[in-house]
């Protein structure tokens, strides 16, 4: 006798949940993630919420042609290059939360929109409101103007020569300018500029705001670049603070929900965008909350190379493309030193 | 009789130099009891060189221990004996660096990219952090303490033939002052290099080059001696008591 024939029965294991019952280990638990296509060869920048650090670190590190049109200067020694913006993603871009955002980073860097507050008062100095925490001091409005011109053609640049754009979705929530629709990285006031209840206005975005700032994005940036793809990831961070009126628990599992239905489905929707889980992979129960700090809140490293490891078995890293020349004519001078106080004073007794 | 003791980097060759030039020609400031030491290069005080004992700063770099052991000198208070360091006016670490081929200051128009004197700033202080630190060690026990400004860039130096002059003069013009500030917050006195040694652009006048062809940064003898004579002025024109206040020579 044989079993009777349902559309279940043709499906491969990953498909059945008994795959996770029956693994050993949540560790154990695989093939989480198929590509759509290959990264081989292509170049690939990121942008997205704070999650989006580790992909864009990863990929450079691992070799694969990760593109970053803004890097540090050598001036600027490693361990501080993130306190400056450089190195975290593509571009010095900052955080990314929201579609929102992102579609009108990609509308001020080719002239279409050009939001009315430019600079935003911090201790005396300036900062961008739309990258605030870009550095650790603020800056006179010069470094400011300056800084933001070069910033935005070197976005229109990374948006027009990559061949592959990945993306982390964060957040619904943001604080807009009522006056132009201006969407702000963080609060009014949090890091600078001033909170004014009249001008600056909550927005949590719903699945179809979201949604349409999204494939916005992707058709204006094909419209560069007619044959950039997409990779879209949600961050399983939880926010840091709601200001919907919910409980913060609350208000996350709705951000989440929506960046994770509008992620799929437009993945669903566009051939040439696919959705890597590392949302999932992280926040899911099958992982008993174990990739999570103490705070419950923030990933830890365990979960980072968990997640990565997903990615890198589809996405086979090319090598180690890691280089570290040194500049040899300051070590000369440096030696030169030596030889003026040796000339003078000779060898120490 | 003071007793004033220069020491610091690789530029007190040329202070010694002139130390030796004026004694010559005997004409060390009237007054004055002048020694000059040589630590080492400042590339080799980017890391810590000293360690703090008893108030008193002790090398722990093992060629500045063999020169100098201990900051303040053992019969310094007996002697009213006077620090002026020789290291922290000189950027050319900052300013020939090869960031500026690609980046300029923010205030200096073109297609490079910009960066913030924010950035700079933070960079430089956290070179000279311990030389900075050293001069606090002194000066809390009660010495008086100097810092003497050593040559400004050269047109002749090799980062010229790839970073605009603008740029340089730009950078080490803001430095220049950023230091005078940090100087002023630790009660640390400058004595500044006359402005007739200058340009307009800030750069240092090729007449106080170094006597060495391929040397590009160190100043000559003659500028040594320029120096020795501007600090024992600044302490004849401010006596013990009646130093200035966040003002430079």
């Amino acid at each position: 006798m044989t079993a009777p024939r349902h559309p279940y029965r043709q499906l491969d294991r990953r498909s059945h949940w008994r795959s996770i019952s029956e693994s050993d280990h949540p560790l154990d638990i695989g093939e989480w993630y198929k590509r759509k296509f290959e990264l081989t060869d292509l170049r690939i920048g990121a942008a997205g919420s704070c999650f989006a650090q580790h992909i864009g670190r990863q990929l450079r590190d691992k070799g694969f042609r990760y593109v970053d049109v803004e890097p540090a200067p050598n001036l600027l020694r490693p361990e501080r290059h993130a306190a400056y913006g450089y190195g975290i993603y593509s571009a010095r871009y900052g955080n990314i939360y929201t579609t929102r955002q992102l579609l009108q980073l990609l509308l001020r860097a080719t002239g279409e929109f050009e939001p009315l507050e430019q600079v935003w008062e911090r201790d005396g100095g300036f900062v961008d409101p739309f990258r605030p925490t870009l550095e650790p001091e603020p800056m006179s409005r010069l470094e400011v103007n300056e800084l933001r011109a070069d910033h935005l053609a070197r976005v229109r640049k990374l948006f027009r020569s990559v061949d592959v754009f990945v993306f982390t979705l964060g957040l619904t929530e943001a604080w807009v300018d009522a006056r132009d629709g201006a969407v702000y990285p963080v609060a009014p006031g949090v890091s600078g500029g001033s909170y004014d209840s009249k001008i600056h206005q909550f927005v949590n975005f719903d699945a179809t705001q979201v949604r349409a700032d999204l494939v916005a994005f992707l058709e204006r940036a094909r419209g560069l670049n007619p044959a950039m793809r997409f990779i879209l990831t949600v961050s399983p961070v939880p926010l840091m603070a709601t200001a919907s009126g919910q409980h913060v628990a609350v208000a996350t599992m709705y951000s989440k929900s929506v960046l994770r239905a509008v992620a799929g489905a437009v993945a669903e929707e566009f051939e040439y965008v696919d959705y890597f889980p590392s949302y999932e992979i992280i926040a899911s129960p099958v992982m008993r909350g174990q990739f999570y700090n103490r705070d419950m809140r923030s990933v830890n490293k365990a979960g980072v190379e968990h997640v990565m490891k997903q990615f890198f078995s589809q996405h086979a890293p090319p090598g180690d493309g890691t280089s570290n020349d040194e500049e040899a004519v300051s070590e000369q001078e440096d030696a030169v030193c030596d030889e003026e106080l040796l000339s003078t004073f000779g060898e120490p007794g | 009789m003071t007793h004033v003791l220069i020491f610091g980097d690789s530029h007190t060759a040329a202070m010694k130099r002139g130390l030796v030039s004026l004694r010559e020609q005997e004409s060390v400031p009237h007054g004055f009891e002048v020694d000059v030491i040589g630590l080492g290069g400042g590339q080799h005080m980017l890391d810590r060189f000293f360690e703090v004992s008893d108030g008193r700063a002790v090398m722990t770099h093992p060629t500045f221990a063999k020169r100098l052991p201990v900051v303040p000198i053992p019969d310094g208070a007996q002697r009213g004996t006077v620090y002026a360091w020789c290291g922290l006016f000189h950027f050319a670490k900052a300013w020939r660096d090869r960031s500026w081929i690609d980046f300029r200051p923010s205030a200096i128009p073109g297609s490079r990219m910009p960066l913030t004197m924010g950035l700079v700033t933070e960079t430089v202080l956290h070179w000279l952090r311990f030389q900075l630190e050293l001069l606090e060690v002194v000066r809390r026990t009660g010495a008086r303490v100097l810092a003497v400004e050593t040559p400004r860039p050269f047109h002749h130096h090799w980062a010229l033939k790839r970073i605009p002059a603008e740029v340089i003069a730009h950078v080490d013009g803001h430095l220049q002052d950023l230091m005078v500030r940090e100087l002023a917050r630790r009660s640390i006195e400058p004595v500044r290099i006359p402005r007739t040694c200058l340009d307009d652009l800030g750069f240092m006048n090729p007449e106080w080059r170094n006597e060495v062809e391929t040397d590009e940064h160190h100043g000559n003898a003659a500028f040594g001696a320029l120096m020795i004579r501007r600090v024992c002025e600044h302490l004849a024109a401010h006596p013990a008591g009646e130093e200035p206040r966040g003002e430079s020579y």
